[in-house]
């Protein structure tokens, strides 16, 4: 099909990746932040949809992930560990608390999922807040000082970039098949040899590396982090409001919410502070009742991503060529 | 029997709750032959097929395939070993196309070693096999009745089977859809595959079966050739009497 619109997708994509990494030169300080934050969310939301989107389980607890790869690497950056090091310190601990949660969680399903994930949130923060010899309870913690703002900005480009390789890479494999087919219908992907169990552990494991990547770099960007900042309800919850506003289970849906959202949210909350937080319930609830596909899938709006080859989910075995088969 | 059956069901039983959903039902196939079950409704035969699936386990008895004890296992290692399935309701995967649906049963069933290439031509020869190579790339909750039914065959032949499992494949379909799937489970057969089919439609189970089982509240009444079948007075009394009557009916 449209080789030409993937090429171009991949362009743009390129370009504007160039454009963000030449942004700090331009003299846009201001622009540097808001688009370090807003990389951080799109990471989020493009790896919190490789459960919630790609497998269907809704998780709701994706930011533990964010939290522990921060307070993870704020800890080993106090012992004197270099961010080289305490990044993928981070990253063990999130996906070993991953493959430990995945287990008693994916017994659940459905509602029953989401809501024992939500509750994961609020028992680390609990935590967190308790455990003041490590944590520094709910004080935060501070990092060694430094203005880390300009290789932390590049380091979470890299990140996100990296994680939409990552998401397309999975869309494209036997895994991600395998992953969509849970969604689908777990029981008959089960009877045809879909080992369900393991992939789903596979699939929250893979999804909390690049949030605890994340999360090291923003403690490192922020050199100050307390709980109710990276396990909060903000938290929790706008990097999945991203993810289904701009559609989940294609790669480019995340990519749409984050950049609409933080938009919004920019202009709201210097005009009215606070509204954003009740603006994401009445999102959540009219996303659910009139617009299950997101953004990316209204009717209007999906001729021009198909052009660019990511209609759906997986487009690559979706668009095999008749002519060629024998 | 002389030979030993490629699949044997012994004793098999399964109570749900109260309710005994089967009751020692024996059942033996010989190598690529064609088996037809038949019974009124709720006699059990989707149940026996969940069974020997690995769907359910059984509460007694055994499933012995190729000489070996399946009736412990779980659905995807009955899957792998050979055993494949359709569903009486069908659950495609909606939202992959038909292509990929069928890539999943090549990609996890017996058939998983394959390489990526050779699975896509794979799936495309299956395809064809059953008349849908041209609507391989439509979402499979956009395909009609028939297609769904056609693609969950395709989807279960892609596990390469030894034994297929068919549930009302023919139900629900018209006379012409009737002929032409007909057509394709003889030919699935002729390619060396074992087949076990639940059927309403009296006159497909006499054309194509080599031996009946019918079941009439989880008890096997009879198992026999179908000639036999259709004079046996059990089995007129239990079930083809009344399948004239709703005939009748229909007429």
């Amino acid at each position: 099909m449209s080789r030409g619109g993937k090429k171009l997708f991949y362009s743009v994509v390129l370009l504007l990746w160039a454009f963000l990494a030449a942004l700090p030169f331009l003299g846009f300080s201001y622009g540097v932040v808001w688009v370090f934050l807003l990389a951080v969310y799109f990471t989020l939301a493009l790896s919190y949809d490789i459960v919630g989107g790609y497998l269907g389980y809704m998780n709701l607890g994706h930011a533990s992930f964010f939290g522990l790869g921060a307070y993870t690497t704020a800890i080993l950056l106090n012992q004197g560990f270099n961010l080289f090091s305490a990044l993928p310190g981070a990253m063990l601990l999130a996906a070993a608390f991953a493959a430990v949660i995945s287990y008693p969680l994916f017994r659940l399903r459905g509602a029953y999922f989401a809501l024992a994930t939500f509750g994961l949130v609020s028992l680390i923060e609990v935590l967190t807040n308790n455990l003041r010899d490590l944590t520094g309870g709910s004080g935060g913690i501070s990092t060694p000082p430094g203005d880390h703002t300009l290789p932390s900005y590049y380091l979470v480009l890299a990140v996100a970039g990296g994680t939409m390789v990552l998401s397309q890479i999975i869309a494209r494999s036997k895994f991600g098949l395998a992953l969509f087919s849970i969604r689908e219908d777990e029981e008959v992907a089960k009877a045809f040899g879909v080992p369900t169990t393991l992939y789903k552990g596979l699939a929250l494991i893979i999804s909390s590396v690049p949030a605890s990547v994340v999360g090291g770099i923003y403690v490192w960007h922020m050199t100050y982090i307390s709980p109710e900042s990276v396990f909060g309800l903000e938290i929790a919850l706008s990097p999945i409001i991203m993810a289904m506003l701009g559609g989940t289970g294609i790669m480019i849906g995340p990519l749409v919410g984050a950049v609409f959202i933080t938009l919004v949210q920019e202009f709201l909350w210097t005009k009215v502070p606070y509204f954003h937080l009740a603006m994401y319930g009445t999102v959540l609830v009219l996303l659910g009742r009139f617009m299950p596909g997101g953004l990316v899938r209204i009717r209007w709006i999906r001729p021009f991503i198909q052009r660019l080859d990511l209609g759906e989910a997986v487009d690559y075995f979706r668009n095999v060529d008749a002519e060629r088969m024998p | 029997m002389a030979v030993n059956g490629l699949l044997e069901c012994r004793k098999i039983s399964k109570i749900f709750g109260g309710i005994e959903a089967l009751t020692d039902v024996d059942l033996k196939v010989a190598p690529n032959s064609i088996t037809g079950v038949i019974g009124p409704n709720g006699s059990g035969k989707t149940t026996l097929f969940n069974i020997i699936s690995g769907a359910l386990p059984p509460t007694g008895g055994d499933v012995i395939f190729k000489g070996k004890k399946i009736s412990k296992m779980g659905p995807a290692q009955v899957c792998r070993l050979g055993i494949a399935r359709t569903y009486q309701l069908v659950r495609p995967f909606n939202s992959l196309s038909a292509m990929e649906n069928v890539l999943i049963g090549l990609g996890f069933g017996r058939a998983a070693s394959m390489a990526k290439k050779d699975r896509v031509a794979e799936a495309f020869r299956i395809l064809r096999m059953v008349g849908l190579e041209g609507k391989m790339n439509h979402m499979a909750g956009s395909l009609t009745l028939v297609e769904k039914k056609h693609l969950e065959i395709a989807r279960a032949l892609a596990t390469a089977p030894e034994v297929l499992l068919l549930d009302e494949v023919v139900s629900g379909l018209n006379p012409t859809e009737v002929t032409r799937t007909m057509g394709t489970i003889q030919q699935i057969r002729e390619s060396g595959i074992t087949i076990i089919m639940i059927e309403h439609i009296l006159k497909v189970v006499l054309s194509l079966c080599e031996r009946v089982l019918v079941l009439d509240h989880g008890v096997r009444i009879a198992e026999a050739p179908p000639e036999e079948v259709v004079r046996d007075a059990g089995v007129i009394d239990a079930y083809i009497g009344k399948f004239e009557d709703e005939e009748d009916l229909h007429a």
